[in-house]
């Protein structure tokens, strides 16, 4: 092969591979776009929580005792004064006897003490006569005064202990009532965390664990929800609020803020303050129960009919906020613009944007290094 | 002159002629490197020459892995206090880089040669050999240059790239799997293995198989760790 024809061919190979390339005129750069919207934007601030019933009590012991019987399930009605459970009532009963004796050997008590009294007032009285004739001296009868005395104490001393012995026996009988729980409203048993055979220890109040049951009345759920202290002074009462159910993640209820707590707490080990907010929520087909973590929008500004875009879009340096219009071209256009409120996702901006137009949302590695000349090409799920 | 022909053309035209002739004067093959260097550093003026920093380092931070917001600022801040620099490095390092790459591979060279049959030469020889096998690299400076000179404006660090597999085939975005190794698969080396299996064939005399497989050996052990990774 001649060194012509071998020069013609690699001249031809470079030439067409230049061509090729500059034709090409360098890779697109692959980015996702979003259309420039219009509407209503609404600040929202986020929380999470779980769902709770409006009404809702937790079922403790006053009384130690051990369990004899559980009359009902988790999710099962009641109604007022429904026995709910028993604890054994073998010790309470006992307790109760004793102290019904205990009053009836004090009655008997204060009998015997009246009657030595009365006849000790009666010899008082006879000796009083005898004294009047001067048959006795004064020593015997100021004797048996100081008798009958003591005797009137003794009688008032065993009606005290009357009194001790009733209020005793009314204290059992609280004791034995107490050891029967009922009902305290009608309502769903949402709990049961007890069992035939196990021990109830009275005074056991705050202590995580410490619920015998839940009963709690069905008809309004609530979404109490944890707000960041950061977060807490845009929540107003009454604001609308969107709660999302961790089962039906896709389908917000709709409610209102009912009540704002006032003291921030802990949450956890984390180091941030947390504050309690309940959320009436509306009437729902859904089923939700309550423990049911949820997540929530809380809508705490309403902002005017405005451009938006997908708060990825904008981008900031020294010079502004500033979005990348993508042209028919597959060029960039550098659009400044004046941000408005934002939620979750969109924000509302100012700007010489249209809707409809595209902005460059992502990635963001790319969109980081994009500049005014580049080209670029929507990914197919945007562009379609 | 008959040397700078030798080193210069003859790679192209003739190269079994080259390679035998930079065998007996192995340093010969300084003129390939030089010019094959010089081309290069002035095709990184071409490319980046009148760009701005904020340019550069928009360019550089594309090929950079995924960054998180705050390591992004940090990359970004370093970079930019280089970017000044950064023609003048891109270019110094076109000179530095390639002695360092023939050197390697002419080791690589020697060692296949003894694994492959009894042919021994010298580690000169093979480093000529290396040497002259880059000149397509040659080439492939002058198409940069040629397109950096097409293109107005500030032109994409993508453009070096202009003969590789990704360019020509496949098109990913930088981000994408793949698209690093992608970028670097070059035409131009599929050349330069070409000649090395010419080459060595004329040092070595082994058959044709042998001298492709010495050939393409450094770049299959390293595109193929390259591509075991992604």
């Amino acid at each position: 092969m001649s060194r012509l024809l071998i020069a013609a061919i690699l001249l031809t190979g470079f030439a067409a591979l230049i061509g090729f390339a500059a034709t090409r005129g360098g890779q697109p750069l692959d980015v996702d776009g979003a259309p420039v919207g219009q509407g209503r934007i609404a600040d929202t601030a986020l929380a999470s929580g779980s769902l709770v019933y409006a009404e809702q009590i937790q079922l403790r012991s006053e009384v130690t005792g051990r369990v004899a019987r559980v009359l009902v399930r988790e999710g099962e009605r009641v109604t007022r004064g429904q026995l709910l459970m028993q604890l054994d009532q073998e010790a309470f009963l006992a307790d109760l006897e004793v102290s019904r004796a205990g009053v009836q050997a004090a009655t008997l008590e204060v009998q015997s003490r009246a009657a030595r009294l009365a006849d000790l007032t009666q010899q008082l009285e006879r000796q009083r006569l005898l004294k009047a004739r001067g048959l006795i001296g004064a020593d015997g009868f100021t004797q048996l005064e100081s008798q009958v005395q003591i005797a009137q104490i003794a009688v008032q001393s065993a009606e005290v202990a009357v009194t001790q012995a009733r209020a005793q026996r009314a204290l059992s009988e609280d004791r034995l009532r107490r050891s029967d729980f009922l009902a305290p409203i009608d309502g769903l048993v949402v709990s049961v965390d007890v069992k035939p055979g196990e021990t109830v220890i009275a005074g056991t109040l705050n202590i995580v664990g410490s619920d015998l049951m839940v009963i709690a009345d069905p008809r309004q759920l609530l979404a109490e929800l944890r707000v960041d202290e950061a977060d807490i002074a845009r929540i107003g009462a009454a604001q609308p609020v969107a709660v999302y159910a961790a089962a039906h993640p896709d389908q917000p209820l709709q409610g209102k803020v009912l009540e704002i707590g006032r003291s921030a707490r802990q949450i956890g080990n984390k180091p941030g303050l947390a504050f309690r907010v309940r959320v009436a929520l509306d009437a729902s087909a859904l089923p939700l129960f309550p423990g049911m973590s949820c997540r929530a929008e809380i809508q705490t500004q309403q902002g005017a009919d405005s451009l938006h875009v997908p708060v990825a879009a904008v981008r900031q340096d020294a010079a502004g906020s500033y979005v990348w219009r993508v042209r028919a071209d597959g060029g960039l256009d550098r659009v400044a613009v004046t941000p408005g409120i934002a939620n979750d996702d969109d924000q509302a901006v100012a700007g010489d944007l249209r809707p409809g137009e595209t902005v460059v949302v992502g990635p963001g590695r790319v969109a980081s290094t994009l500049t005014a000349g580049s080209r670029v090409r929507l990914k197919p799920a945007v562009a379609s | 002159m008959n040397a700078l022909r030798t080193v210069l053309i003859d790679p192209f035209l003739a190269p079994a002629e080259a390679f035998r002739a930079v065998r007996e004067r192995p340093a010969s093959s300084g003129w390939a490197l030089l010019a094959i260097g010089g081309v290069a550093a002035l095709s990184v003026y071409a490319l980046l020459g009148g760009a701005s920093p904020e340019w550069i380092v928009s360019q550089q931070l594309l090929e950079v892995g995924e960054l998180k917001p705050d390591e992004l600022a940090v990359t970004r801040t370093a970079l930019l206090d280089v970017a000044p620099y950064a023609v003048h490095l891109g270019a110094v390092s076109q000179v530095l880089v390639l002695p360092i790459f023939c050197a390697l591979l002419a080791a690589v060279y020697l060692l296949a040669e003894r694994l492959l049959g009894r042919s021994r030469q010298r580690y000169a020889a093979w480093f000529a050999l290396a040497a002259l096998s880059m000149m397509p690299l040659l080439v492939n400076a002058l198409g940069l240059i040629v397109l950096s000179l097409l293109q107005s404006g500030d032109k994409p660090l993508q453009l070096a790239n202009y003969a590789s597999l990704n360019a020509l085939m496949l098109g990913l975005s930088p981000g994408e799997r793949g698209q690093g190794l992608a970028a670097a698969l070059n035409l131009f080396y599929l050349w330069s293995i070409g000649l090395a299996a010419i080459g060595s064939r004329a040092y070595t005399g082994y058959d044709w198989g042998r001298c492709v497989l010495l050939a393409a050996l450094p770049y299959l052990g390293f595109f193929g760790i390259w591509a075991a990774t992604v």
